[in-house]
């Protein structure tokens, strides 16, 4: 009985350092990419600075959203933390890009660069997301509920 | 149901991939975009009209090609009055490709007379107002806008009649007097034509009249003095001149100037 215990804690325990393994290993992953894609943006986070900090919560909060994600995996708060993440991406993509026109002055010069089509993509593929989501919470209830086989 | 998912899952990964990876790249593309200004050219064409090139360099060296390529220009004087407008529509840029183009903008001296006759006169700054629009990647419309002046030379530029100067007459009933004409040619172009100038006294009279052939080349004073027949009798110490410029390129007056 006593080793049953400790099997079972230890499986616990085993299963904890898995998620918390992956949960670093994909945020990791992710603030690489955004790593070397913001050196490709330097000359474009150099003309427009406030893109940067911009971009940067953006990056934190996915990351964070993803982490807890990973460490609830198995559970349905991974799914509800799934959701909030697709719909973080909406809601923030909304909020920042405003009608998709940036509008930037240097000197003279003013440039308009219309990322509307750009938008309509991502909020699209941000709404798959969520509803990939639904799905996967159904999903999961679906299985919680059917009865085991004997 | 866990297949469907999944299936979902892979594929808005792709996509995801494929729209960061295309977002990037074509604003990182944007940024090797650049533009060559030539000096600006004046010259007068066939129908006498001012005409203003801008030679233009666009060197593409982004990942992409650059479509629907237009530049609209428009001119206006420094009052806000629109004197002319000019396009120039390039379809394609490719990738590592370079197009020398010229945007023209014709002026005609009309619609310049229209705007303000004071551009005949005074040394004013024209504003020239740009608009560049184009497709990045054949996707993103991308427009930037901004404004240059454009230093305008006067062709008659400080044009006066002075005081009247008598001198000798046929001794009869007419006497000679002598009106100095200046003004100083500051535009880009010669100048030729005639100046026609009427006497007029203190009550409206016509005195005599004169007239003068001008031939000045750009960035050149004339002074000349000019020779008119008085009628002796209605000759007065003050009255006014009524003056007339007729050239290839425009006319203008009459200009009223008083005298004392």
């Amino acid at each position: 009985m006593l080793d049953e215990t400790k099997k079972g804690s230890d499986s616990v325990l085993r299963k904890m350092v898995s998620r918390a393994s992956k949960a670093t290993i994909k945020g990791s992953i992710f603030y690489g990419v955004y790593f070397v894609l913001s050196q490709y943006m330097a000359p474009i986070f150099t003309l427009v600075p406030s893109f940067k900090p911009m971009i940067e919560a953006f990056v934190i909060t996915y990351v964070v959203l993803l982490v807890a994600g990973e460490l609830t995996r198995g559970t349905v708060f991974q799914h509800f933390l799934s959701m909030a993440k697709a719909l973080f991406v909406v809601g923030y993509l909304m909020f920042s890009m405003g009608s998709g026109v940036f509008n930037l002055s240097m000197g003279t010069v003013n440039i308009a660069v219309d990322l509307r089509l750009i938008l309509t993509l991502t909020v699209l593929l941000s709404l798959v997301g969520v509803a990939k989501a639904v799905l996967e919470a159904v999903n999961y209830m679906n299985e919680k509920a059917e009865p085991l086989a004997l | 149901m866990r297949v469907a998912i999944r299936a979902i899952g892979i594929a808005s990964a792709v996509l995801w991939v494929f729209l960061i990876g295309f977002a990037v790249s074509a604003v990182f593309s944007v940024k090797d975009f650049q533009f060559e200004f030539g000096a600006l050219q004046t010259s007068i064409g066939p129908q006498n009209d001012v005409m203003f090139a801008f030679p233009l360099g666009i060197i593409n060296k982004g990942l992409y090609g650059i479509s629907d390529f237009n530049i609209s220009s428009e001119l206006v004087n420094d009052q806000g009055f629109k004197l002319a407008r000019g396009s120039t529509f390039v379809p394609l840029i490719g990738t590592g490709q370079t197009v020398n183009t010229t945007r023209e903008i014709e002026l005609r001296f009309g619609d310049l007379l229209n705007g303000s006759t004071r551009l005949l006169f005074d040394d004013v700054d024209l504003r020239l107002a740009e608009t560049f629009s184009m497709k990045a990647a054949a996707l993103i419309p991308v427009q930037a806008s901004s404004s240059m002046s454009i230093p305008w030379g006067a062709p008659l530029n400080n044009l006066a009649l002075g005081t009247p100067q008598s001198s000798e007459g046929d001794g009869g009933s007419y006497l000679g007097v002598v009106v100095p004409v200046s003004f100083e040619n500051h535009a880009f172009f010669g100048l030729n034509g005639t100046l026609l100038v009427h006497v007029f006294n203190n009550v409206n009279v016509l005195i005599g009249k004169g007239q003068i052939s001008f031939d000045v080349s750009q960035k050149s004073p004339f002074r000349q003095k000019l020779m008119v027949d008085a009628a002796f009798q209605n000759v007065t110490s003050a009255g006014h001149y009524e003056m007339s410029v007729e050239t290839p390129l425009f006319s203008v007056g009459p200009l009223v100037f008083l005298y004392a």
